[in-house]
């Protein structure tokens, strides 16, 4: 069914086919109108599910991973400060084997205020062993969710689907939705191995000695390197299904490629024009989307880096002292092919700044010509700042 | 009297890594002879979350889940969620936290839950430190108490929270105190609350040999003698709205409350004093908030 | 020990991190240093009784409604509860602990109540040892000394001068006791122990050890006796409250000053030194037999006891007085209740409800508890909320 959706309503929507079962919501811009519909859709008897008006972000994954524990299929949603406030408790649902689903607005982090596009938030969050989706598009928010749902039951890890502040949250979309019978062919019904139960009395998580604890997390990282994998294989029913592909690594032109622009989120649409400009004027340019994060889809990223010789890297966000992350996160998968690839890392379009094909034009020709307005900050080029 | 267990199984098993004479294992024990097997324990960090054994092996025979330090009250609220919306509306979440987990950095999501009335039974079992790092302040630390952030040169000069109190703000359908130096009053509450919905509030006064500095033998007496001088008495509070007090053995001196723990070693007879004018003033108020309402009636 | 299950590869570890199997496997025991040793002790009530009877054992029986294990008890150290159940000066009162509360237990009431109880199921003679016993005087010293000797198996004789039962004490027996009364409470004991009363036979002092012919063991009663104590051929003094081995067949009881001149309140120490007389009887013809061993324990003080753990408040209802009024049933065990079974374990089950290790448990049948040693810590709570002395800390055994 084609209905117009900005990206805050399709998560709502995708969270009510996917039938979740309780729903712990609290507000923060820009994903607020997310928790709100899903209240009145439960209020509407259209979602039968425990609404949970919690009174912070920590007690919002607290109570995901409560319910999630007791055998329910949780949901939240959260954004920027919120998220950063569930830090310690996003490694508690990923390390305990959560199949939580939260959906993320990538929103710059404070001080000073900034309600804007940044992501800074959630990559900041890498090492807490959840899956991180990124989204292209607003179809794109609505799909990820069902599929997420479906690998995370599969392996018990938690994902974050990230959708942009107000470029996806706020932005309208003709999208096409999957009907309930459906999506319920694709997603059954959450039925957990372990799970707090009176009739198998078991305690979940004390205190651990060093022998043991290495041996959980290596065989939760092993889980964790079956994910790539694991979502293609969702993600190739979902297209026989639904009929689109949401791949873990979305590559664009690549395949003659000589420079590739690389970056994450609704960057998408301006990098694939960027490149088609760049073709014309002659230069082999194509565009690699990190649709997924974590794991890092090492697999699909050789296989799309095969014969390139420079990236350039577009980083909304930045780890101080260092330099942006997917730049960071680029240079080290690259290393794989045990073959010099120039990389250059632009810090751009952090606290809502924009991001046009143009600028990104710039960007690659100042990485090819070595000159250009970006200023260089250690590893980093700076776009747009204060001479 | 004689106790006769109420289930089948033994739900508490020796072995764990408790000190002698823990007052907090014997509040779980005699908690659980009452709630049953169709219980599930979520308990944050604190001395339960580690004596009760190492990985993979427990004491407990019925569920427990060991959650982040302030996350006793949301956690526990989501699990109810998670049974309520898979149809299981009558196995009681216990939320079993320390006074740490509880007045300190539990407190707010204490305070949401009891605000939305989660249907949620919590349980604040109180040693009156952190006890579990090794004896540090808490705000159920009493004016006076040595700990090692209060130690005898900067003794802890604030008054301890009264959390019946705060919860009886929230209007909490059952918020009530109980001792282990009590254990038929224990019993009868936590049967009491057991079966009201909503919000449960039981604040367990629990002995620590180890941190209040006395003989283990003496861990249910000093919880009794506590009762008996005042310095915690029993009392209930429904709706948050009526206050009443629970039978008590008649009152003594707070000294010898004092005189067996090494933790109140150096107060001087002027600090006892002090301390006698306090519980007595408490005790004021509270018998007068217990009749004041009964007058109302 | 229990064992613990381990885990030796990945495939046994479950995903999400949750347990296996329990902490049993922990010998937390191997942390005490003083470990806590559950034993009955005799209440300051049983120290006091000339005759050692376990008052509170006894009355825990009638509490739980088993007469004849009470009768059981009785009858092990008291042939005769229908006397001092009337007579007897009731040091047991005196000490009894219950007086802190209110009123001393009306122990000897109590007696007397079950001495109208048949006790036939529970006195028994043992198996005949073949040995004969003669015993000159039925005071409440011979008889006594004639009833255990019976029960242990010996075939007793018992001969009185006199033309009652009761010899010299008769009088004082029937000042305060119906005659009928006495002679129905001796004649439960010839029934019982089958040991034969001849009444009227004289006594003659001199050929006393003649009779060694018919008989291996002669033991001669001096309580009615006037005048210096009797001492006939062959005989031996023998101060019962000593445990000398004795050289002699016939045997006159020495007693001390304070039974002598008789003394009715006094009947328990008659009684009780019939008993020990017998013990030395016993060991002289048949001293291979265990059966009068009377188990020795340790005590506990009165100041021991906690009434106030055991009451919480105030009793309600007044102490009976056991003045002449009809003990029925009813009354007896509202009367057994009050009794704190100091020194005895009731299973009250408050060691086991305080234990923070649940490493005290009851036996199988619950009849008394028994510590875990592999897991107990040795805190001392038990011993500590025992109201009644039953366990103490003892230091390690090395």
């Amino acid at each position: 069914m084609k209905k117009v959706l900005m990206g805050t309503e399709a998560a709502a929507v995708a969270a009510k086919l996917a039938r979740i079962q309780v729903v712990s919501a609290y507000p923060i811009t820009p994903q607020t109108v997310v928790v709100e519909n899903l209240s009145d859709m439960i209020g509407k008897g259209e979602l039968d599910a425990r609404y949970m008006t919690v009174e912070s972000e920590h007690s919002a994954m607290a109570s995901c991973i409560g319910a999630s524990a007791a055998g329910a299929r949780a949901f939240t949603a959260s954004s920027s400060q919120g998220l950063a406030l569930m830090h310690e408790v996003l490694h508690y649902a990923a390390g305990g084997r959560f199949p939580i689903v939260m959906v993320n607005a990538n929103r710059a982090l404070a001080p000073p205020w900034n309600l804007y596009c940044d992501h800074t938030d959630s990559l900041a969050q890498r090492d807490t062993g959840w899956i991180q989706y990124y989204c292209a598009d607003v179809q794109d928010v609505l799909d990820a969710v069902l599929i997420a749902f479906r690998v995370a039951e599969q392996v018990l890890l938690p994902v974050m689907i990230n959708m942009d502040a107000f470029y996806l949250t706020h932005t309208s979309e003709v999208l096409d939705v999957p009907d309930q019978i459906a999506v319920d062919e694709f997603l059954p019904p959450f039925r957990p191995d372990h799970k707090l139960d009176v009739n198998h009395p078991r305690t979940f998580g004390n205190v651990c000695g060093a022998d043991l604890y290495t041996s959980i997390k290596y065989q939760r990282q092993r889980d964790m390197l079956t994910v790539e994998s694991l979502w293609k294989q969702s993600a190739e029913e979902f297209e026989i299904k639904f009929g689109r592909m949401h791949p873990a690594v979305d590559a664009y032109r690549h395949e003659d490629a000589e420079v590739l622009i690389v970056g994450i989120g609704s960057v998408a649409g301006a990098m694939h024009l960027a490149a088609d400009r760049l073709r014309e004027d002659g230069l082999a340019v194509g565009s690699l989307r990190l649709a997924m994060v974590r794991p890092f889809p090492l697999t699909g990223f050789l296989e799309a880096t095969a014969t390139v010789k420079h990236m350039v890297v577009i980083d909304r966000d930045v780890s101080f002292g260092a330099e942006g992350i997917i730049a960071q996160e680029i240079k080290a998968a690259l290393a794989e092919h045990r073959r010099h690839i120039q990389t250059d890392g632009f810090i751009a379009g952090i606290g809502g700044k924009d991001l046009t094909s143009e600028k990104i034009i710039g960007f690659v020709l100042q990485a090819i010509n070595k000159e250009g307005a970006a200023v260089r900050a250690g590893l980093s080029l700076w776009a747009e700042v204060l001479p | 009297m004689n106790e006769q267990p109420q289930t089948e199984r033994e739900l508490f098993i020796p072995g764990h890594y408790g000190c002698p004479g823990c007052g907090a294992t014997l509040a779980l024990k005699q908690t659980l002879e009452v709630l049953g097997e169709d219980t599930i324990v979520v308990m944050p960090a604190g001395c339960w979350s580690t004596l009760i054994g190492i990985y993979p092996y427990t004491c407990l025979d019925v569920p427990v889940m060991s959650v982040a330090f302030a996350t006793a009250a949301s956690t526990a609220a989501g699990v109810k969620a998670g049974l309520s919306i898979q149809g299981n509306e009558h196995t009681t979440v216990l939320a079993w936290a320390g006074d740490g987990g509880t007045f300190d950095i539990g407190f707010q999501a204490l305070s949401g839950a009891v605000e939305r009335n989660d249907d949620i039974f919590y349980i604040c079992y109180d040693n009156e430190a952190y006890m579990n790092t090794g004896i540090q302040r808490s705000s159920a630390t009493p004016a006076g108490g040595w700990t090692t952030t209060t130690p005898d040169s900067a003794l802890k000069i604030q008054k301890k929270k009264n959390i019946v109190e705060v919860m009886a703000a929230h209007r909490i359908p059952y918020a009530a105190t109980a001792s282990i130096g009590a254990p038929e009053d224990l019993r009868c509450k936590v049967q009491k609350a057991k079966g009201i919905q909503g919000t449960r509030f039981i604040h367990l006064f629990a002995s620590c040999p180890t941190g209040w500095r006395h003989v283990p033998e003496l861990s249910v007496e000093i919880s009794r003698l506590a009762i008996q001088s005042r310095v915690f008495p029993l009392y209930e509070v429904i709706d948050g709205e009526r206050w009443q007090l629970n039978p008590m053995p008649d009152k003594i001196d707070v000294d010898r409350y004092i005189k067996p723990q090494g933790r109140f070693k150096s107060m001087t007879p002027e600090g006892i004093q002090r301390f006698q004018k306090q519980v007595d003033w408490d005790w004021r108020v509270l018998q007068s908030r217990c009749q004041s309402i009964e007058k109302e009636n | 020990m229990a064992s613990k299950k381990k885990v030796l590869s990945l495939s046994q570890l479950p995903t999400s991190p949750f347990t296996i199997d329990s902490m049993a496997w922990n010998q937390t025991g191997d942390w005490r240093y003083l470990t806590p040793l559950v034993a009955d002790k005799m209440a300051p009530c049983s120290q006091g009784c000339p005759m050692g009877i376990s008052i509170p054992v006894c009355l825990n029986a009638v509490k739980q409604g088993d007469l004849l294990k009470s009768l059981s008890i009785l009858y092990n150290a008291n042939p005769l509860p229908a006397f001092t159940g009337r007579l007897c000066y009731h040091p047991c009162q005196t000490v009894c602990v219950r007086r802190k509360l209110d009123r001393a237990v009306s122990i000897r009431g109590m007696e007397r109540f079950l001495s109208e109880q048949n006790c036939e199921a529970v006195v028994q003679k043992q198996a005949q040892n073949g040995k004969r016993v003669l015993v000159i005087g039925s005071g409440p010293l011979g008889l006594s000394c004639a009833y255990f000797l019976g029960r242990w198996g010996c075939q007793v004789t018992v001969q009185e001068p006199s033309a009652q039962n009761g010899g010299a004490f008769r009088n004082i027996l029937t000042q305060k006791i119906d005659s009928q009364i006495i002679d129905t409470e001796v004649d439960k004991l010839t029934q019982l122990v089958d040991f034969d009363i001849e009444l009227c036979v004289s006594i003659d002092i001199d050929t006393i050890e003649d009779r060694l012919a018919t008989f291996d063991l002669i033991i001669l009663d001096p309580t009615g006796l006037a005048g210096d104590l009797p001492c006939p051929g062959r005989s031996v003094v023998v101060n019962p409250f000593e445990k000398a081995p004795v050289c002699g067949d016939i045997l006159v009881p020495l007693l001390p000053k304070k039974l002598m001149p008789l003394k009715g309140p006094m009947i328990a120490h008659y009684i009780a030194a019939g008993r020990l007389t017998a013990e030395i009887g016993m060991n002289r013809v048949d001293p291979s037999s265990c059966a009068h061993v009377m188990p020795t324990g340790r005590t506990v003080k009165a100041e021991n006891i906690r009434p106030g753990m055991i009451i919480y408040s105030k009793p309600s209802g007044s102490a009976e007085s056991d003045g002449n009024i009809e003990w029925d049933q009813a009354r007896v065990f509202r009367e057994a209740e009050r009794c704190l079974s100091c020194g005895t374990c009731n299973m009250c089950r408050r060691c086991i409800s305080f234990c923070p290790d649940a490493s005290i448990n009851p036996d199988p049948d619950g009849n008394f508890v028994e510590i875990d040693l592999i897991h107990c810590k040795g805190c001392g709570i038990c011993a500590y909320e025992c109201p009644r002395g039953v366990i103490t800390m003892e230091e390690n055994q090395q």
